[in-house]
């Protein structure tokens, strides 16, 4: 784990963390992790922790920018990105969002 | 992933007395002698063993004699096949007179400055309630229930870690992970240079910004100078498991470890192939002057040559930094050589507050776990 990107990655559905310690991909990802590409936005820890965490368990890539919060419920499948333009954070409510490019 | 390994040139062979690019090594001038008496004094009076002050000083002199530490894509050649994993007999019962004598040690020195951390990387959560740390604990008390054996777990703490890890700890007293004379090995720390008078850098603004960290390479010298080394053999642990306490997928493979003890090597690093991802990491390569292998990190490698270094299809295999290392042949080698691992120097220029860019400039020291493949 050396970026924030990772760690969203891991404290999402798309890993398994057993009782043993050990941390696996979920079976469902069929040895795939996701891709994540945040903005400059997110490179802290604390940054991503007020972005929230959408299930990522059959999302191939995220990409976010701009200032975002993803409210408890965003499932998101294949390949999805959201911008937000503005400096105000806005809010992507709960839902499925499949293989599309939101613009808040 | 993949395996290598290889044995350590004995001091005695010629190439051991060479320098990274071939050049003999002159004998230590008496200026250098003198210069060092000031990094010596320093370091004793901060506490630094023998082995931490002789470790720095064969960097000391390196640096001297103005090598830079850097490996051209001339002097290398790609690595090709490498022993694969799967090609390992599968040995999913630990074996338990094995695990008995080996112990894991993660490298757990870092902050997650980063990432915007304050304290240790290890503390951050993965899960509610639950960080790299509390894994790392699960893992091995797991290990344990499951072979019957009480592999032991080391944490190499650097001064900066320290404090509250063994905080963390505390919660895990009953299995016997939280004394800090069982489960710590601590890390040195090393002057940093100031780069105009190659003297001991002075700040009086913060005498904290004064030292640094030597790098993973001080596992050697922190190990010796710490006693664990001398404790661990007499103990019968002969195995160590070494890998970053950031690595969560770092688990010891009993198959791993009975290959790696019927190999009778000294060393082993377990390497995988590059991905886009990984094309700043530092990659292996076999050296042509004598056919070894060796790793190259980004700070060794020569401006003109980062495209040949960045290209994952020629430069296939990177250095996880899960190490596997026999402790008695350790000492021996330790002992041929002074009590030092001839790791190459890394040289790193930053300024004494790294926050403030107007700051003396100042060389930091550092060497590779992994280097000890290529003395």
């Amino acid at each position: 784990v050396k970026t924030t990107s990772d760690l969203l990655a891991l404290r999402s559905d798309a890993y398994d963390v057993l009782e043993d310690g050990q941390v696996r991909l979920a079976s469902a990802r069929q040895g795939v992790p996701p891709v994540i590409t945040l903005s400059d936005d997110y490179k802290l820890v604390d940054q991503i922790e007020s972005l929230g965490v959408p299930s990522l368990l059959h999302c191939s890539s995220l990409a976010v920018k701009g200032p975002i919060r993803f409210d408890s419920g965003v499932v998101l499948r294949g390949n999805v990105s959201f911008e937000n333009p503005d400096s105000t954070t806005k809010t992507v409510h709960a839902g499925l969002y499949e293989n599309e490019s939101v613009r808040l | 992933m993949a395996c290598c390994y290889w044995y350590h040139i004995p001091n005695s062979s010629p190439l051991a007395r060479r320098g990274l690019f071939g050049q003999p090594l002159c004998s230590t001038s008496y200026q250098t002698m003198e210069k060092f008496a000031a990094f010596e004094k320093k370091m004793t009076s901060a506490g630094m063993g023998d082995a931490a002050i002789r470790a720095f000083r064969r960097s000391y002199e390196a640096l001297i004699r103005r090598e830079t530490g850097m490996i051209a894509e001339t002097s290398i050649t790609p690595v090709g096949g490498l022993p694969s994993i799967g090609d390992i007999s599968q040995n999913l019962t630990a074996d338990r007179s094995l695990l008995s004598q080996a112990v894991v040690i993660k490298l757990n020195g870092g902050l997650g400055t980063g990432m915007g951390l304050q304290g240790p990387k290890s503390l951050l959560s993965v899960r509610d309630g639950v960080n790299f740390l509390d894994l790392m604990a699960r893992q091995i008390i797991d290990l344990r229930t499951r072979s019957g054996t009480a592999v032991r777990l080391l944490l190499m703490n650097s001064f900066s870690t320290s404090k509250e890890t063994l905080a963390h700890l505390e919660q895990y007293r009953a299995e016997g992970l939280a004394e800090p004379s069982e489960v710590e090995l601590l890390q040195n720390r090393i002057p940093k240079i100031d780069a105009q008078t190659l003297e001991p850098v002075t700040w009086p603004a913060d005498h904290e910004l004064e030292w640094c960290p030597p790098g993973h390479g001080d596992l050697y010298p922190a190990i010796v100078g710490s006693g664990w080394l001398d404790r661990l053999l007499a103990e019968g642990v002969k195995y160590a498991f070494i890998s970053n306490s950031d690595n969560l997928g770092a688990i010891l493979d009993p198959s791993i470890l009975l290959h790696f003890a019927d190999s009778g090597a000294p060393f082993l690093m377990e390497v995988t192939q590059r991905t886009a991802a990984d094309r700043k990491g530092g990659h292996l390569a076999v050296r042509k002057a004598d056919g070894r292998l060796l790793l190259r990190e980004v700070a060794q490698c020569p401006e003109n040559d980062l495209e040949a270094f960045q290209d994952i299809g020629l430069h296939r295999y990177f250095n996880t930094n899960n190490l596997w290392m026999r402790l008695d042949l350790l000492k021996k080698q330790l002992a041929a050589g002074a009590g030092v691992l001839p790791l190459p120097m890394i040289r790193n220029n930053k300024t004494v507050d790294p926050r403030d860019k107007t700051s003396t400039p100042v060389v930091q020291l550092e060497s590779a776990m992994g280097a000890a493949s290529h003395p």
